[in-house]
């Protein structure tokens, strides 16, 4: 069974369309990597996912239900991101206990010894807490529901660097022990890389890659070489980047297809081959049209 | 295969029901500030009047608990907006929800508090007397609740004032939901509500707040009185209901 499972999906704000005409799907227990730049579409995505805002058109269907205004969507999946919300009334304590009554599948104890690995006080509230602070309940909130989807966005926000390493951490643990369908939205690609099997690839709305990690490593290969020549055997083939280094040398990104071919030409031309980390692969094929930063300053 | 939870629309509702309980508890602490407000006020009288003779002279002090009703009545409105805004909403959709539940759970909610806010400003009569008994210039109580006993104006009391302050969580909840359909509704409801209701009252003739006031201020049947009510607080809940079911959350 599809966790979920969406096709022709489109969602519009006033006349921008934030999402158009995504289809993809999500199977079980999978950890999936939503990439893409700000605005992308992503956080519209996990919003229509987790039942909070509709599609304009296309179908969505988490675990064969349309999830808006599904309880039995709503009560198997779980969005962690800044805009969860706790009364003021309560405390920290009093949040996980109601937390509990919600979510059948709760584990209380490992909510408990992340809270106070985090150093969290029961008689703290949460709108009191730091960004990072907040953010760190959110997970242990998220990670505690046990619920079938889990889904983080940006999960990481305002979080030092030993905490979000810690949260990786636990994530994984936590996975392994209770698997479970895991969907994280993050800037943080290079970070989370190990954690992943899957990524899906947004650009403006639109998939532009849902392939497992390994895969997409070897989607692309850099190729290093002098310009003149490199230039010229560059003209045939899909080029992601491309930099000067110094020169009379360039280095070039191109998608890694006929890969024999690639090799045999790089030893034929001198060129070197250089592998691509799958962060890099992202920003290129996510990247403007219009060249980098540099130009705007040109 | 994964184990799915199932829920049903009755648990959801009753679990965020008491967590309602809990995480709105602060509403109480208000209403307990205004009650005292208004039986403050209170102690100031309604009307008095006097007369006497050469042999005797008798003054008569009115007073009446209404101002702790109308309190009463108001906060359930407020309370009831408050519990509409975008804070409060977000706050049911951390956890399991759909917006029939959190509309639910909200209406059960109101029930409850609508029921302690008359409780507490009928038994506020008592203490105005209680009050009073201790002021140095009385010397005898009359009730004005003319030819009724004791135990049917109680009865009667709670019935109808259970009536109006729910009426007014209703309202608030309706006007609440209205608002937060579009930014356009902050401005035109507050100003229509207060021009054509208020001032069109005050200025001619052309308000329709007396037309409403008529048809629940001037029912001598306690049964239609009730079914009015019923009526009326049903639709403005399912009106909510319908709105709210087409919004958007956590944006």
């Amino acid at each position: 069974m599809k966790v979920v499972n969406c096709e022709g999906l489109v969602k519009k704000y006033g006349r921008s369309k934030a999402l158009n005409d995504l289809s993809f799907q999500i199977s079980e227990n999978k950890i999936t990597g939503l990439i893409g730049r700000n605005g992308a579409g992503k956080t519209t995505l996990l919003k229509i996912m987790a039942g909070f805002q509709k599609q304009t058109s296309g179908e969505i269907k988490v675990f064969n239900e349309h999830p808006y205004n599904s309880l039995f969507a709503s009560a198997n999946s779980i969005l962690v991101d800044d805009q969860m919300a706790f009364p003021i009334a309560l405390n920290l304590g009093e949040v996980l206990e109601a937390a509990a009554s919600f979510y059948p599948k709760w584990d209380g104890r490992l909510a408990r010894r992340l809270f106070d690995y985090f150093s969290f006080r029961n008689n703290q509230r949460h709108s009191e807490l730091s960004k990072g602070m907040k953010s760190t309940f959110n997970i242990i909130v998220g990670l505690a529901s046990r619920c079938s989807l889990t889904m983080f966005d940006e999960p990481t926000t305002g979080m030092d660097a030993s905490v979000r390493k810690d949260f990786y951490r636990a994530l994984l643990k936590d996975y392994i022990a209770n698997p479970r369908t895991i969907i994280i939205s993050s800037h943080h690609l290079e970070e989370m890389e190990d954690l992943l099997e899957d990524i899906l690839l947004l650009k403006d709305g639109e998939k532009i890659l849902h392939l497992t990690v390994s895969d997409l490593k070897e989607y692309a290969i850099g190729v290093k070489g002098n310009a003149n020549a490199l230039l010229e055997w560059l003209d045939d083939k899909e080029v992601l980047y491309k930099k000067e280094i110094g020169t009379s040398v360039i280095y070039a990104v191109i998608e890694n297809v006929y890969s024999e071919k690639i090799r045999q030409d790089a030893s034929k031309f001198g060129f070197e081959l250089l592998p691509v980390s799958s962060n890099d692969i992202c920003i290129y094929l996510t990247g403007k049209e219009k060249g980098g930063i540099d130009d705007v300053f040109k | 295969m994964m184990s799915l939870n199932k829920v049903t629309l009755e648990q959801v509702v009753k679990n965020q029901f008491n967590y309602k309980l809990g995480a709105y508890s602060g509403v109480f602490i208000s209403l307990i500030i205004l009650q005292l407000i208004a039986v403050l006020f209170s102690l100031n009288g309604v009307g008095m009047s006097g007369g006497g003779s050469e042999q005797i002279s008798y003054s008569l002090h009115y007073y009446s608990g209404n101002l702790v009703f109308i309190f009463t009545m108001l906060w359930v409105f407020i309370v009831s907006i408050i519990i509409t805004s975008k804070a409060y909403r977000n706050e049911d959709f951390s956890f399991v929800s759909n917006r029939l539940s959190s509309d639910l759970s909200n209406i059960l909610f109101m029930i409850f508090i609508s029921v302690i806010g008359t409780v507490t400003a009928l038994l506020s009569t008592f203490l105005i007397k209680v009050i009073l008994l201790f002021l140095p210039k009385f010397d005898m109580f009359y009730y004005s609740s003319i030819s009724m006993n004791m135990s049917n104006f109680v009865f009667l009391g709670i019935v109808i004032a259970f009536c109006y302050i729910l009426i007014g969580a209703a309202a608030g909840y309706f006007v609440g939901t209205l608002v937060r359909l579009s930014s356009l509704f902050k401005i035109m409801v507050p100003v229509v509500f207060v021009g054509y209701l208020i001032f069109g009252g005050m200025i001619s003739e052309v308000s329709g707040l007396a037309t409403v006031v008529q048809f629940f201020y001037l029912e001598s049947s306690l049964i239609t009185f009730v079914l009015k009510t019923t009526c009326t607080v049903m639709a403005l809940f399912a009106s909510s209901v319908a709105i709210f079911n087409r919004m958007e959350v956590r944006q």
